[in-house]
């Protein structure tokens, strides 16, 4: 699963820049438009970082409401993946950017759009156990 | 925020031994088709290859291949793992947009290819040969960012006044980088020798080493699309006998 290679990525920079430390919470961001699966993606993180030495994590996930914005007409509107089709939608899953492919701007037809909110994976937060 | 993709993108690439960008500030030069034969060329000496085409607006490669986008797609494995065609593995947006109008603007651009980088598993290849589009902008500048440590660039140039100047600044960016270019290749030249001569003349103080100068082949528009036509043109002799032969004695 495509959830794997995003959860090895999150660890790397734990692993980079946490070793050694006490991390209890992870919180990660989750644009919708990706359509990740955020069980399978918490369950990967968790694992991976169990390998790293990070046994005790509470790993949260938030999700981003879809935010588009046409650079043509300033036109704002907000899409469902899963209305586009299957295909599509799945496209849209591994590469974000595939989108503009298939989505245009509902009023001025322009391709020329930007992904506001919605797009990605990030690391939010990580909280950390300090010692007095 | 942080964006995590970043991390992992250098650990993606670790086990591919050579990355070969073809270059050129210039479009039009023949990049894709100088990419695409010798990637083949360097699978028939021995080496797996793998491919990515990185003009992400005006993906080309797999039209040159004959790989069908409609059929053929990356197969998910703990991330993505690029299709095999004739022993070469290719990796392009087209799996993702079949062939549709996708412009982007840089900041997309940027995040297609860490998007790409980041979830590709590279198996089972030596050398990464990388198409990417003409001029010196996000794409391009990512390249040198994240594949810097294993890049040996080969820089195309056509036969023309107009690329001298652009080719002598790709030559000096990337020495400024510490990044040694594995050679020159004049392409698509009609036989003007004297043309020919000054290219080599204005760019001799640069130092470059010149691997060829590989005539317009006419036939390459009907082999477009077949490997086996692809492989019977003048310019992969060229390529296989002279090019791909100074790049293995290099690596």
């Amino acid at each position: 699963m495509h959830e794997w290679a995003i959860a090895e990525s999150i660890v790397k920079y734990i692993s980079n820049n946490y070793r050694g430390r006490a991390i209890v919470g992870l919180t990660i961001a989750v644009g919708r438009l990706q359509n990740i699966d955020k069980d399978i993606l918490v369950f990967n993180v968790k694992e991976l970082l169990k390998i790293e030495g990070f046994r005790e994590v509470d790993v949260r996930v938030r999700d981003i409401g879809i935010s588009l914005r046409c650079r043509f007409c300033s036109y704002k509107w907000s899409i469902n993946p899963e209305d586009l089709g299957e295909d599509i939608s799945e496209m849209i899953h591994f590469i974000p950017e595939s989108i503009y492919a298939y989505v245009k701007c509902p009023k001025c037809n322009s391709r020329d759009f930007e992904i506001v909110t919605g797009r990605g994976v990030y690391i939010e937060e990580i909280v950390e156990v300090v010692e007095a | 925020m942080i964006d995590p993709r970043v991390y992992i993108i250098k650990e993606r690439l670790s086990s591919i031994k050579t990355i070969i960008p073809i270059l050129g500030f210039k479009g039009g030069v023949g990049k894709t088709t100088i990419a695409s034969l010798l990637a083949l060329s360097l699978s028939e000496h021995g080496y797996r290859v793998g491919l990515i085409d990185m003009d992400f607006t005006n993906p080309t490669l797999h039209i040159v291949l004959g790989v069908n986008i409609e059929i053929i797609k990356p197969i998910e494995e703990k991330g993505i793992i690029p299709p095999r065609t004739d022993n070469l593995r290719l990796i392009t947006l087209a799996y993702y947009t079949k062939g549709n109008s996708t412009p982007l603007r840089g900041r997309e651009l940027d995040e297609v290819f860490k998007e790409i980088l980041s979830i590709t598993i590279w198996r089972d290849t030596d050398i990464l040969i990388v198409d990417p589009p003409p001029t010196f902008t996000d794409v391009n500048l990512n390249i040198i960012r994240f594949m810097k440590d294993l890049a040996k660039p080969l820089i195309v140039s056509n036969t023309s006044i107009l690329s001298i100047q652009p080719t002598r600044n790709l030559v000096r960016v990337l020495r400024e980088l510490s990044i040694e270019p594995i050679g020159l290749i004049f392409n698509m030249s009609i036989g003007d020798k004297d043309l020919e001569e000054r290219l080599l003349s204005e760019l001799r103080n640069e130092n470059i080493r010149v691997l060829g100068i590989l005539r317009l082949d006419t036939s390459l528009e009907k082999a477009y699309g077949s490997i086996s036509l692809l492989k019977q043109t003048s310019l992969y002799r060229d390529i296989h006998s002279k090019i791909a032969l100074s790049i293995v004695e290099y690596l």
